[in-house]
């Protein structure tokens, strides 16, 4: 990478003392921390740069398949997610907040997808939405049919309840509940401010808790 | 323990302890203190959103492969200030080749030898333009086009087409028509 933007990059992120960092020798893995695997691989350090992915990848992943519901696309997109995280690491200002700044890039990168779905499907060609999703057809991975019905059922419920949320309510209580975010994360994740999410979160919960399938939920829980 | 007031939260308000305790007045967290029965129904509200968090996670397959990038991919981002860089002095060279393109496409399209207009005094480049169509008003172009100014052509011209009575037979290779004899 180039010497100058990185110089540049490290006035702006680094404190004084440490301005010019040596560049990024082997990283001890438990010690490291986000922050200093993220400035290693802005140095150009390939090993850093997967210890943040072996880091975040199963929340990044999880992420995609809460929305997605596909093993196959989930895995795709959060190799595309690192990818592209990668490419533009250099313009990450606070290294700190590499969760939340990869959470975004997830939640784009979902969305192009979902776009990109619709587009095939009104030229036909992709199945339409009545298609079963993969959720919901056997998996080998799984231990019993018992636990694939468990799956089934949970993820109908979850879809049936956040369907009568609008796009918004649906993302905070998704990053929320199913993602387990705090409120500053879901802040940075969707680039809002607080009472913003605070608000759309109030309405996600409140239709939530009148939804005659929630009732179902506690069933299952 | 016995709240001081004895008004138990409502829905809205169990709803907004779910977003944020915080944000509760002081008299409402007083009584979510001392009231069991509150605290009771906060507390269930709580785990349910919780156990279902857990739920999705245990309901959520793995992944298969870990993130690896490929050799090519960091090659390629190493090598990228270079190419943007030559990018964008392609892109500025382009540019000013557009800009520049411009005016000289207009010079070109005006007639050789026409007088450009005085852009110092617009009036008096617009006297002389209009003096000179009265002189002429065809531009040199043109007027080559219709002949003007070739007198020796426009001779030759006219005695190919009106040959005249008494002088010599137009020079034609004309062949003999069968039985003919040439003279």
């Amino acid at each position: 990478m180039d010497k100058v933007v990185l110089n540049r990059y490290y006035r702006t992120i680094m404190p004084s003392p440490r301005r010019n960092p040596s560049p990024a020798g082997p990283i001890v893995a438990g010690r490291a921390q986000t922050r200093d695997l993220v400035l290693s691989a802005v140095a150009g350090s390939t090993p850093a740069f997967h210890q943040l992915a072996d880091r975040y990848q199963d929340a990044v992943y999880r992420l995609v398949y809460h929305r997605l519901r596909s093993q196959m696309d989930a895995e795709d997109l959060t190799q595309d997610v690192f990818f592209k995280a990668y490419r533009q690491l250099h313009k990450l200002k606070h290294p700190e907040r590499f969760k939340s700044w990869l959470f975004s890039i997830a939640l784009n990168r979902i969305r192009d997808h979902l776009r990109r779905e619709k587009i095939k499907r009104l030229f036909g060609l992709v199945p339409g939405e009545s298609a079963e999703p993969e959720a919901h057809r056997a998996d080998p991975a799984a231990p019993d049919g018992f636990s694939q019905l468990g799956r089934r059922q949970f993820w109908d419920i979850v879809t049936a309840i956040v369907e009568t949320m609008s796009a918004g309510e649906r993302e905070v209580f998704l990053l929320r509940f199913i993602d387990q975010l705090g409120l500053a994360e879901m802040a940075q994740v969707l680039k809002k401010g607080e009472s913003t999410v605070k608000t759309q979160l109030y309405r996600s919960i409140a239709k939530f808790r009148t939804h005659p399938e929630s009732d179902r939920l506690k069933g299952l829980l | 323990m016995k709240p001081a007031d004895g008004n138990h939260f409502t829905e809205k308000q169990i709803v907004a302890a779910l977003v944020d305790a915080a944000d509760l007045s002081t008299e409402r967290r007083d009584h979510l203190d001392h009231c069991d029965h509150c605290r009771q129904a906060l507390t269930d509200a709580k785990t349910q959103l919780a156990r279902m968090g857990t739920l999705a996670k245990a309901h959520t397959p793995g992944p298969m492969r870990p993130v690896r990038l490929d050799a090519q991919a960091t090659t390629a981002l190493q090598q990228r200030p270079w190419r943007s860089g030559l990018a964008w002095a392609a892109a500025a060279a382009a540019l000013i080749a557009i800009v520049w393109s411009g005016p000289w496409e207009r010079n070109s399209l005006r007639p050789a030898g026409e007088p450009t207009i005085a852009a110092g005094d617009p009036d008096l480049g617009f006297m002389a333009e209009v003096a000179r169509l009265v002189d002429d008003p065809l531009p040199d172009r043109y007027r080559s086009l219709v002949g003007d100014g070739r007198d020796q052509f426009e001779e030759d011209f006219m005695e190919f087409i009106v040959p005249p009575v008494n002088g010599p037979a137009p020079t034609t290779s004309r062949q003999p028509a069968k039985g003919e004899r040439p003279c």
